[in-house]
């Protein structure tokens, strides 16, 4: 038996049989979330509820790592070092392509969080089979979380890859419709409202959604950069938190009648 | 440059000659041999279970010099019982066989190392596609219908004598693709041990 017959059913069976994530793939596209990945957002709605808070809310704000999981590692090694932070939200974009092996890998690396973590949907998140995928895996891509007085909104507002369709802008003017309490409601998008998407009609719709219900701040992806701005020059301010792979990320500390944003870099 | 940025920028190259793989196989192999069957007729039918092509799928396809060489075509599905969404894929792949090992005149072992692309057809409007819908700007993501992949296992053959198929195999293999090397290159986290899954399949023989 010569060397080649020897060593490639040797190489097959180890790099197949060692294989850590999983021994057969029937399709990178395929949708089938496993049991024990699935309602993460309700799990850790569950951890949220039971966890003690003090005076304020400390958010640690993380975004588009896509498949730059190395990055994502060490932002989140970062927040696990900040014992003060409470809670971290992921603004989207946790793919490149929509799959399934790429939400199960950026699943397995945010279980390390000391901390709960809630997502929002991104553009790459909803190709392929992905905003099934996300849907299985998390749950609802428009939900919204209430502690105390404040009030977390999480909203899909992509356009392009639902074929043009409208976010549901019906959903999140309900949602943020304060009726005079005296909530703190913060609202993460993956996409801010004056970029490529979401220029014209649904730009207008978002600006006034947030706007007409003195939401002060709206947190975002998408564009990679850090900012913060009044950008419409009203009392909204819009904040991007930057992706994970310009090694950067934003602390929010939400107070009783106010909040801090500290950018960290890592 | 990664992987797949390479494979973007440089696609029409790469798919031209990764399409035109087995049809230049076809030509250069009949100049030095008379095919025994004529260039639409195959050689060999496939079934395979896995491999990122679907839940089971199946083939045809024709060897080339001497029987080193396979190239076939597949349709494959994942049903919704194990994908969730049906997944739809064609594939072509091309399989280099290595030096035979004959236990005797009827049984043999075959290693093998090969390469294949698939297209893959999900169903969900827009969302995965070989030509990007109009709704994007230009070059705004790259075609994520297409795949390459690339393999490696081994083959145990039987021959048959007095029958019209000329040999049965099961082929057992591990195989990977374009995306998940890319990852293993840029993340150090993911190593060679989590990009790989495996494959089983029967052909026979004409």
């Amino acid at each position: 038996m010569n060397l080649l017959t020897k060593l490639i059913p040797l190489v097959t069976l180890i790099l197949g049989f060692s294989s850590c994530d999983k021994l057969v793939e029937y399709s990178p596209y395929q949708a089938s979330v496993s049991r024990k990945l699935r309602n993460t957002t309700q799990k850790n709605i569950d951890l949220f509820d039971a966890a003690q808070l003090h005076d304020s809310l400390k958010i640690a704000a993380i975004s588009d790592s896509h498949t730059d999981y190395d990055d994502l590692i060490d932002a989140i090694n970062t927040i696990n070092a900040d014992t003060t932070v409470d809670l971290v939200v992921f603004c989207g974009d946790m793919t490149d392509n929509g799959i399934l092996r790429e939400f199960e890998i950026f699943h397995r690396y945010m279980e390390n969080l000391k901390k709960p973590y809630f997502t929002v949907i991104g553009n790459h998140d909803c190709l392929a089979n992905g905003t099934h995928i996300y849907e299985s895996m998390f749950g609802e891509v428009n939900y919204s979380v209430r502690k105390g007085i404040y009030h977390l909104v999480f909203f899909k507002d992509n356009v392009w890859e639902d074929n043009n369709t409208a976010p549901d802008f019906n959903w999140l003017e309900k949602e943020v419709l304060t009726n005079g309490t005296k909530e703190q409601t913060v609202v993460f998008a993956h996409i801010p409202p004056y970029t490529d998407q979401l220029s014209g009609y649904f730009e207008q719709k978002y600006r006034t959604t947030m706007k007409n219900n003195n939401i002060s701040l709206t947190v975002n992806g998408h564009n990679h950069d850090f900012y913060q701005g009044h950008y419409y020059h009203d009392a909204t301010e819009y904040l991007v938190v930057g992706s994970t792979q310009h090694r950067t990320y934003v602390n929010i500390t939400l107070g009783q009648s106010g909040y801090v944003i500290n950018r960290v870099r890592f | 440059m990664l992987l797949t940025e390479f494979v973007f920028k440089m696609r029409k190259i790469v798919f031209l000659i990764v399409f035109a793989f087995p049809g230049i196989l076809y030509a250069s192999d009949t100049l030095v041999k008379q095919h025994s069957f004529k260039w639409y007729q195959p050689d060999v039918l496939k079934i395979q279970y896995a491999g990122g092509i679907g839940f089971i799928s199946v083939g045809v396809g024709k060897q080339f010099f001497r029987n080193r060489v396979q190239s076939s075509i597949f349709y494959g599905y994942a049903p919704s019982f194990k994908s969730e969404v049906p997944v739809h894929t064609l594939a072509q792949n091309n399989m280099f066989l290595f030096r035979e090992h004959h236990f005797n005149k009827q049984l043999s072992l075959i290693p093998f190392v090969g390469f294949g692309e698939s297209i893959t057809v999900t169903l969900n409007d827009d969302k995965t596609f070989i030509k990007q819908p109009r709704q994007f700007p230009d070059n705004y993501y790259p075609p994520n219908a297409i795949r390459i992949g690339i393999f490696t296992g081994i083959i145990l053959k039987h021959y048959f004598n007095n029958s019209s198929l000329t040999g049965i195999d099961f082929t057992i293999g591990t195989i990977t693709n374009d995306l998940y090397i890319n990852y293993a290159i840029k993340n150090r986290h993911i190593g060679v041990q989590n990009i790989f899954t495996m494959t089983a399949g029967i052909t026979l023989y004409r």
